[in-house]
């Protein structure tokens, strides 16, 4: 992987995986996607897994950019920038859908 | 399921967790706020220093000086001034910090100055800068006799470490509130999901800083073994463990072998790597010693493996690898340290230092508010004495430091003791800030005047740096100094967002006392 794509496509990576996480809690579904119903058991599923495969991409993109030590702790940390924005996208895009 | 759930985390212990808590955060959350604000600022120690000490923008070198003997050597015996030297370091020239930096002591005092890299002697710099003032004041207070400021912030990090942990106990739906941060509504609940946002989601960052904070300190604040096996001397328990080695003076004059081929040898048994220190010690003895530290950039642990040449015949004599607990702890060390040279590592560990300060202030604000209920509108001292730390904890603190540097491009460069001036202008300014709020904390603290104050002071700072040292935005950019840039940005970026918090303070209606009622527990 190019090095320009590296970081863009790590902290992608763990955006996208905290984004499914965050779509299959039932509040955030609620107020982002359908207000009438929980989301079905198999997408929660189905988010979940590509929750961890996000995550186990980014990892390898750390690791293999960076090196296991550093690649590591680039990736725990990775994660909770990702987790941050996601909590600002919800916030953003539920305060717009309440209006 | 949900039975065995509920089980494991019982009301009952998160009440027993809920007020050590409370009590943590309100009386230690002034100075975790310090900790947290220093450290943060520390990770850009360098960067700081560079806007602080003009002349030492003297543009990025690409390796380290062509010859120590040629451009070291010179500098030293200009810093002695004639006086004989005793020991000399040199701290060589790096992507972050252009200059030289030397420290000599010679049989009267000491001397200390930075040089370029080809051995040019640099105006004395007039201040403490990141390094020597924001950083100590991080992990020492500036309290250094009897290791008191030691003690004092480990005993902080402890109870940090145990808000952290008490805090995800007493936390109801961890899960369920993963990403929840409701910025409407009731402000005191918007406070709450803000406190358990950033301590939920950037827990593994505060862990380890928190654990490794305190691991650096270990020796320090647990001497027990030290006290045992080597009579309280921490000093010597320190060369053990990291495998110094050092010799008596003979009181026999020799001349220094050339330095340049320990270097070659050095860097030979490091297998690759950069020299970052060269230490001389008994110069011009007989028993002379000289030791080279490696680089730290391109690993975590803080592990220097320093080589031990003799300083008169250049023979290598001690080279010796730390064992496997001392290795542990140059790597924990090495986590909280973060001197590798690894820029989106580096942003990260900043801005998740200033999310535990937003976990901090959050915490201070959260308990304001429900306070209120007890206190009514006119609240009583207790309450007005948190409010007052809490917010000379935070926009005081920004003031201060703020302040600090403003005198600093302020200051004329002649004047005597120019740094401990600054420093000195830092407490004042602090102490003066504290006062103010304590004086004007009403119903609210002064925040809206004092974030007004944090805007100026931050703007005042871009001007100033521009005006007394000519360097602007789009020069730094064309010289590619991104140090200057850098730290001008976010002085900019901090006036910008203090100048729209001031305007929307002073916008704000009086606190919601009807929603007050509505609070039962005491958090």
């Amino acid at each position: 992987m190019p090095d320009a794509l590296m970081l863009p496509g790590l902290f992608g990576l763990c955006y996208f995986a905290f984004a499914a996480l965050a779509l299959s809690v039932e509040r955030h579904w609620r107020d982002l996607v359908d207000s009438r119903r929980a989301p079905p058991r198999r997408t929660v599923f189905r988010l979940r897994l590509a929750a961890l495969l996000c995550l186990a991409a980014a990892l390898s993109v750390a690791v293999r950019h960076d090196g296991t030590s550093f690649g590591l702790l680039l990736w725990a940390l990775a994660l909770s920038a990702g987790a941050l924005a996601v909590a600002a996208t919800v916030t953003w895009r539920t305060r717009a859908a309440r209006g | 399921m949900t039975a065995k759930k509920r089980k494991l985390i019982s009301p009952a212990l998160r009440a027993a967790m809920l007020w050590p808590h409370t009590w943590a955060g309100v009386t230690l959350g002034g100075l975790l706020m310090l900790i947290f604000f220093m450290g943060s600022l520390a990770v850009f120690a360098s960067e700081i220093d560079r806007w602080m000490m003009p002349a030492t923008r003297v543009g990025a070198v690409e390796t380290g000086p062509a010859s120590l003997d040629h451009a070291v050597l010179p500098a030293v015996e200009k810093l002695a001034a004639g006086r004989a030297v005793r020991d000399w370091y040199v701290q060589l020239p790096d992507e972050r910090r252009p200059v030289m930096a030397l420290q000599v002591r010679t049989e009267a005092g000491n001397a200390g100055g930075m040089a370029t890299s080809d051995g040019q002697l640099l105006p004395p710099v007039g201040t403490l800068g990141g390094t020597y003032f924001f950083y100590p004041l991080h992990y020492s207070l500036h309290l250094r006799a009897g290791f008191i400021g030691y003690w004092i912030v480990c005993f902080a990090s402890v109870a940090m470490l145990a808000g952290l942990i008490s805090g995800v106990v007493i936390h109801a739906r961890i899960f369920k509130d993963f990403f929840t941060f409701r910025s409407w509504g009731q402000f005191r609940r918007s406070l709450l999901d803000l406190h358990n946002l950033t301590g939920v989601l950037v827990l593994p960052f505060h862990l380890m800083i928190t654990i490794t904070g305190i691991v650096i300190v270990l020796p320090i604040v647990l001497p027990a073994g030290v006290q045992a096996l080597y009579g309280g001397d921490v000093r010597r328990f320190y060369d053990d463990a990291l495998r110094n080695y050092s010799r008596p003076r003979s009181g026999v004059a020799a001349p220094l072998a050339p330095l340049d081929p320990m270097v070659a040898e050095a860097r030979r048994l490091w297998g690759g790597g950069e020299p970052a220190v060269v230490f001389v010690y008994n110069a011009g003895d007989a028993a002379s010693v000289v030791r080279i530290n490696r680089a730290l950039r391109d690993r975590i642990s803080l592990d220097v493996q320093p080589v031990y040449f003799d300083g008169v015949t250049g023979q290598v004599l001690k080279y010796q690898r730390p064992g496997p607990v001392v290795a542990t702890h140059r790597v924990l060390s090495g986590l909280h340290f973060a001197a590798f040279d690894h820029w989106p590592l580096r942003w990260l560990y900043f801005l998740f230092g200033l999310s535990g300060c937003v976990l901090i202030g959050t915490g201070m604000l959260y308990w304001m508010e429900k306070r209120r209920v007890a206190h009514g509108v006119k609240p009583g001292v207790g309450w007005r004495s948190v409010a007052a730390i809490a917010c000379g904890s935070t926009s005081g603190m920004l003031i201060a430091t703020l302040a600090m540097m403003a005198a600093n491009r302020l200051l004329p460069a002649g004047i005597p003791s120019r740094e401990l001036v600054e420093a000195g202008l830092f407490f004042l300014i602090w102490i003066g800030s504290a006062v103010h709020a304590a004086i004007r904390t009403r119903t609210d603290p002064p925040w809206s005047e004092q974030c007004t104050a944090v805007a100026l002071l931050a703007a005042a700072c871009v001007v100033l740096n521009w005006i007394t040292t000519g360097e602007h935005p789009i020069r730094a950019v064309a010289s590619a100094d991104w140090a200057v840039l850098g730290v001008d940005a976010v002085l900019a970026l901090t006036a910008f967002a203090a100048w729209r918090v001031s305007r929307r303070l002073a916008q704000r209606p009086g606190p919601d006392l009807s929603t007050l009622a509505k609070v039962t527990d005491h958090a």
